[in-house]
């Protein structure tokens, strides 16, 4: 729907407004990116709706200007430092660097409702932030809710600016853990006796850091299951699922899922895994291990990262503190990332009370309240009114 | 300058030269080429004729898909000046990374023998960063990324690695890889050198028969009958590496792989295309082949999309704007085609 034109001119009065307390605002400072100066920025005006981009600041004054002149429906910045950034051929503004970006969007489950699409996305952000930490050992790390159905994550720490597409694309395939199956984390090896090589065999932990991370969460698993009761422990085996390989064809019967709790509660099983990082290889409980590490390959790695945006070291990024245009919310930079609740901390607009004109009925959770929107006329907060004109689905009678 | 020189030399040498002779790029091994009195000229000029077979050799058996073999030291760290010198004159990219890939495996195993202590002076002066913790070397994870990324083999992706606060740890055979990756990258960006046209003319007048010799083989190598004109911009971009010899990742030769056969190139023309890639081995290429076309395995894999080809890296086009939205790189070949022969715009 193309919007008419008081809402135009009402968005762009809003949206000004913003920008105009945003830049006298001194937290703005921690939104802009260092060396804003060697990026190129571009954005989508409101009214036009192209974008303009190759833009440079060479200080902020010059820059907020610029945008309280041109009022930004959608606001980007280049992760990418250049030699000169408002050269328009890309091959000529000669790359020094860029931060390394992830986009966690969860476009893929479209299924899902907003609010909970938005939380996964969130639980995706964690894991991410942990593994940046603790495996790649980055500072630096800037999470931002996107405004719309995800996150941005920046890391501008020093030794990743360098990296090339390629290098960075290797990070991805490392979190995503796509490559991986069973036999990359469980390994089978043969066992050897005093007299040689006697027959059998066990299985053991691959010396990898998903190799650990998959077995701890096999030995966590094991050990809730063990403390539970009979019903419950019955019932998480059998959630279990078949995995994407065609190995394991037949869910567990309640008859194999209840001898598989009954020997993890009479054998030491677990604390042998524990003391010697593998398992022997009765296959009744081998089956129950591989059906977690299935499990876990489907749980643990991140799996919802827009690749190209990480693998494009000249992408443009939105800007945090700015508005997301399709949403009318905040680029919210995140402070703490586990209280954090973007249908309360990313809007920015009013509460007070606005007529206006819908053209579906739709629900919407916003600010702790559900909102129920007919088809027609509707009284509704400030916020919710430009969420809907920035959705495309209401607008202000003429 | 002649026999009695490098006698000369020879005497004046202490024991240090039998470990710089294997490394002749070692700072060391510089101070040694400085220290001879034997000028660029001398070598351009050609008078000391077994300095210059002996850097002639090594190109050749670079070019000959072998590691380069001595057994003179003293003649070795100045004949690899030489074929520096060689290289740069006939000045084909080809051949270059031809060179760099032999020389670094050459390398490779050499390091596989050496000391620890060794190894850390050499990773130091490569500048990659090298952690020692008891027999387990330790680098940074971005010198990894750097220093890995052409290496195809499921056992060196970061995802099978253990990795901690950025450094991971590896064998030293692995960590001796990395360096012979490095020492591969530098030689290709430090050639070809800038050398004089009429001092390259001396150079040239003896190895002449290289230049033959690379010339039939690039004949070999084109592909016959296809109008390779109209390949979609991802498959001339795979097709350009391998025709500059720069190795492909394992998505580059299957996407190449997959889109030629579907095209209707035979098989052995696929062969030859990956012929110029620093480690081409025939049988392995050949049973990789097989494999994707589907001889061996009964499965007969499909070209990628362009949304994959994006995933890959392997599509540079933006937005699909120059490939009018198609979603596989064989229809947009398709339309070339039809562009091409049928006059349709």
């Amino acid at each position: 729907m193309d919007m008419n034109e008081v809402s135009t001119i009402y968005l762009i009065r809003k949206f000004n407004e913003y920008y105009t307390n945003l830049f006298k605002n001194k937290n703005f400072l921690s939104c802009i990116p260092p060396s804003f100066n060697e990026r190129e920025w571009g954005f989508i005006p409101i009214r036009y709706k192209r974008m303009w981009r190759h833009l440079s600041f060479q200080n902020l004054g010059e820059m907020k200007k610029f945008f309280l002149k041109n009022t930004p429906l959608h606001l980007y910045y280049s992760s990418a430092y250049y030699e000169h950034p408002d050269i328009k051929k890309m091959s000529e503004k000669g790359w020094k660097g860029a931060d390394l970006i992830f986009d966690i969007d969860m476009n893929i489950k479209n299924d899902l409702k907003y609010e909970k699409m938005l939380l996964l996305a969130k639980d995706e952000v964690i894991k991410l932030y942990d593994i940046l930490k603790s495996d790649f050992g980055l500072n630096d790390i800037q999470i931002v809710f996107s405004g719309g159905r995800g996150y941005h994550i920046h890391v501008r720490d020093r030794s990743v600016l360098k990296l090339k597409s390629e290098e960075r694309r290797e990070m991805i395939d490392y979190l995503s853990a796509n490559s991986l199956n069973i036999d990359n984390v469980l390994k089978k090896r043969e066992v050897v006796g005093d007299y040689g090589i006697e027959r059998g065999y066990y299985y053991g932990m691959v010396d990898s850091s998903w190799g650990e991370r998959v077995w701890s969460s096999v030995i966590t698993f094991l050990d809730e299951i063990r403390n539970m009761n009979e019903n419950d422990a019955i019932k998480k085996i059998k959630e279990l699922k078949i995995g994407k390989r065609d190995k394991f064809v037949k869910d567990l019967s309640k008859k194999d899922a209840l001898e598989m709790y009954q020997m993890l509660k009479k054998s030491n099983i677990v604390e042998l895994m524990k003391k010697d990082r593998k398992i022997t290889t009765d296959k009744f409980f081998k089956n129950l291990v591989e059906r977690i590490v299935e499990n876990e390959l489907n749980m643990l790695p991140i799996k919802n990262t827009d690749n190209p945006v990480t693998t494009d070291i000249k992408r443009l990024i939105r800007l945090p503190g700015s508005l997301h245009g399709g949403t009318g919310f905040q680029a919210k930079l995140v402070d703490n990332i586990d209280n954090f609740d973007p249908l309360n901390d990313a809007i920015v607009f009013s509460d007070e009370n606005k007529k206006i004109i819908s053209i579906v009925d739709t629900d919407i959770s916003m600010k702790d309240n559900k909102y129920k929107i007919r088809k027609d006329e509707n009284k509704l907060p400030e916020f919710v009114c430009l969420f809907l004109i920035c959705r495309g689905l209401a607008y202000l009678e003429d | 300058m002649g026999k009695e020189t490098i006698d000369h030399l020879r005497s004046s040498i202490d024991t240090d030269i039998y470990t710089i002779y294997k490394y002749p790029f070692l700072d060391d091994a510089r101070k040694y080429i400085r220290d001879s009195g034997i000028s660029f000229n001398d070598l351009l000029e050609g008078s000391i004729s077994t300095i210059v077979d002996c850097g002639r050799k090594r190109v050749e058996d670079a070019l000959n898909g072998k590691i380069h073999e001595y057994d003179n030291p003293y003649l070795e760290i100045l004949s690899y000046p030489v074929a520096n010198i060689i290289l740069s004159c006939i000045n084909d990219i080809g051949l270059i990374k031809r060179y760099a890939y032999f020389e670094s495996k050459r390398v490779y195993e050499e390091l596989k023998k050496e000391e620890n202590n060794f190894i850390i002076k050499i990773a130091a002066q490569f500048g990659l960063r090298l952690k020692k913790d008891g027999e387990k070397y330790e680098t940074y994870f971005t010198d990894y990324l750097n220093n890995s990324r052409r290496i195809n083999d499921q056992k060196w992706s970061l995802v099978n690695k253990k990795i901690s606060k950025g450094w991971i740890s590896l064998e030293k055979e692995d960590f001796v890889r990395l360096i012979a990756e490095k020492y591969r990258e530098i030689i290709e960006d430090t050639l070809p050198l800038n050398i004089d046209k009429e001092d390259c003319s001396k150079i040239i007048n003896r190895v002449g028969d290289i230049i033959t010799c690379l010339k039939e083989k690039d004949n070999r190598e084109k592909i016959s009958k296809i109008d390779s004109d109209c390949f979609p911009p991802c498959i001339k971009g795979i097709i350009s590496k391998t025709e500059k010899g720069i190795n492909l990742s394992h998505h580059e030769r299957f996407s190449l792989t997959t889109f030629l056969h579907k095209i209707g190139v035979k098989k052995d023309e696929i062969i030859q295309l990956f012929r110029n890639m620093p480690d081409f081995d025939f049988e392995m290429t050949r049973y990789q082949v097989d494999n994707i076309i589907g001889e061996s395995s009964g499965t007969t894999y499909r070209c990628p999309s362009c949304s994959t080809m994006k995933t890959y890296g392997i599509c540079t086009t933006e937005r699909n704007k120059d490939c009018n939205n198609v979603s596989n790189p064989i229809k947009k070949y398709k339309i070339n085609l039809d562009r091409k022969y049928k006059g349709i715009v």
